[in-house]
């Protein structure tokens, strides 16, 4: 063993050692992402204009069904995030399962619109929709990459899959506010996929971005 | 009743989280004993284990803030170690430094280093592989020389992994039967 390297590089750091506040409880540092974040998509809803048939809409069982997963797909994802900015995740690891049941019920749902309706794919070209994602997932992209900084995640793959998951899925309700558009297909295509890309890009890069 | 190591490295760490530098060294000492015994016997090279240990500690350090004294040591810690172990083995492997032997491992060259003496041998090899068509050369170079895998060859020939063997296969015996034609 170099004995003589770890001695040194173990002076050196101890020389570093300045004290440190403990991070706190992870759930609640993702609390004020959460109401931050779903006010803003609030407020971007208001500016851009919530869809007319929005007072029907809120009678429309599929319609609460379909955004009530997206939102607990979007705080389930949020939490489990907070606790993989922890190398042992507070000997929590189930947490980051539950964001994926909420997906899959979320995406069971839609499936079952797919089926009641029909599938129709528009082409993908671009859409009002595109710019309407991108002002809405800028701010709870933004405010995740704020606290991710204050963590070390020893997950990154997972970590970028979980920031993805809470963004998109909270913007995901946004957009669906405001676009009055219901098909599976306008949503999978103009709501859901530039997402998917970005989650592609994020995963790709995932061990430079949450490097520490 | 005595003290665990667990619950003793707790007391160092959240003394260390409060700036006890006398706390700091000592955790920082032991975990870096532990630390080694624990990934040693994993891996190919019991050199790595220096190299894995010290990024270990240099993470410590780093992630000092996320340990929550209300939680043990060992499970962070040991998140931090198999993180910095794949990273520290996927790295190497990317860099391909499996497939390099330092310069002053005197049985390596004994084995697979060629003799001055035996010169001649290795520019009959050079040129017979002169003779031969460029794909085939590269493919050969590629594969029994230069150590890439065949689907690695495959990918930058643009050829199937089976293409890629029986080239090699081929050359090889080509190889073999001028060295011969030329010595016989």
């Amino acid at each position: 063993m170099n004995i003589h390297s770890n001695t040194y590089m173990i002076d050196n750091l101890v020389q570093g050692l300045v004290p440190v506040k403990t991070l706190g409880n992870p759930v609640l540092h993702g609390a004020p992402w959460v109401i931050v974040s779903a006010a803003y998509i609030g407020i971007c809803s208001l500016i851009i204009g919530v869809r007319a048939d929005i007072a029907d809409k809120m009678q429309d069982l599929s319609f609460l069904v379909e955004n009530g997963l997206s939102f607990f797909v979007s705080v389930s994802a949020a939490v489990a995030l907070m606790l993989l900015r922890v190398p042992d995740m507070r000997g929590k690891a189930w947490v980051s399962g539950v964001p994926f049941v909420f997906l899959t019920a979320f995406l069971l749902q839609t499936a079952g619109r797919a089926w009641e309706e029909g599938v129709y794919m528009p082409g993908l070209h671009w859409d009002v929709c595109f710019a309407k994602a991108l002002v809405m997932a800028i701010v709870p992209a933004a405010g995740l990459g704020y606290l991710l900084r204050r963590g070390c995640t020893t997950h990154p793959y997972m970590s970028a899959v979980m920031t993805l998951m809470s963004f998109s899925t909270l913007s995901y309700i946004g957009l669906r506010f405001t676009c009055p558009v219901d098909t599976v297909g306008h949503s999978f295509v103009l709501h859901f996929f530039p997402f998917l890309v970005v989650g592609v890009v994020l995963c790709a890069m995932a061990r430079r971005l949450y490097k520490w | 009743m005595t003290q665990t190591q667990g619950e003793y490295w707790k007391d160092l760490l959240v003394a260390a989280q409060q700036g006890d530098k006398r706390a700091y060294h000592q955790f920082l000492t032991e975990i870096s004993v532990y630390i080694r015994k624990s990934i040693y016997s994993g891996l190919a090279n019991p050199d790595w284990a220096d190299d894995i240990t010290q990024d270990v500690l240099v993470s410590v350090h780093k992630s000092l803030h996320t340990y929550s004294p209300d939680r043990p040591v060992k499970p962070w810690l040991m998140a931090i170690v198999g993180f910095r172990r794949t990273d520290f083995l996927r790295k190497h492997y990317k860099n391909r430094d499996h497939q390099k032997t330092p310069l002053d491992d005197v049985d390596f060259q004994k084995q697979h280093v060629t003799n001055p003496d035996h010169w001649g041998e290795l520019k009959d090899i050079e040129n017979a592989l002169g003779c031969l068509p460029q794909k085939q050369r590269k493919i050969f170079k590629m594969f029994k020389i230069e150590g890439y895998t065949a689907q690695e060859v495959a990918d930058q020939m643009k050829m199937s992994v089976s293409a890629v063997k029986v080239s090699a296969h081929r050359t090889q015996n080509k190889l073999i039967k001028m060295i011969k034609k030329r010595d016989g």
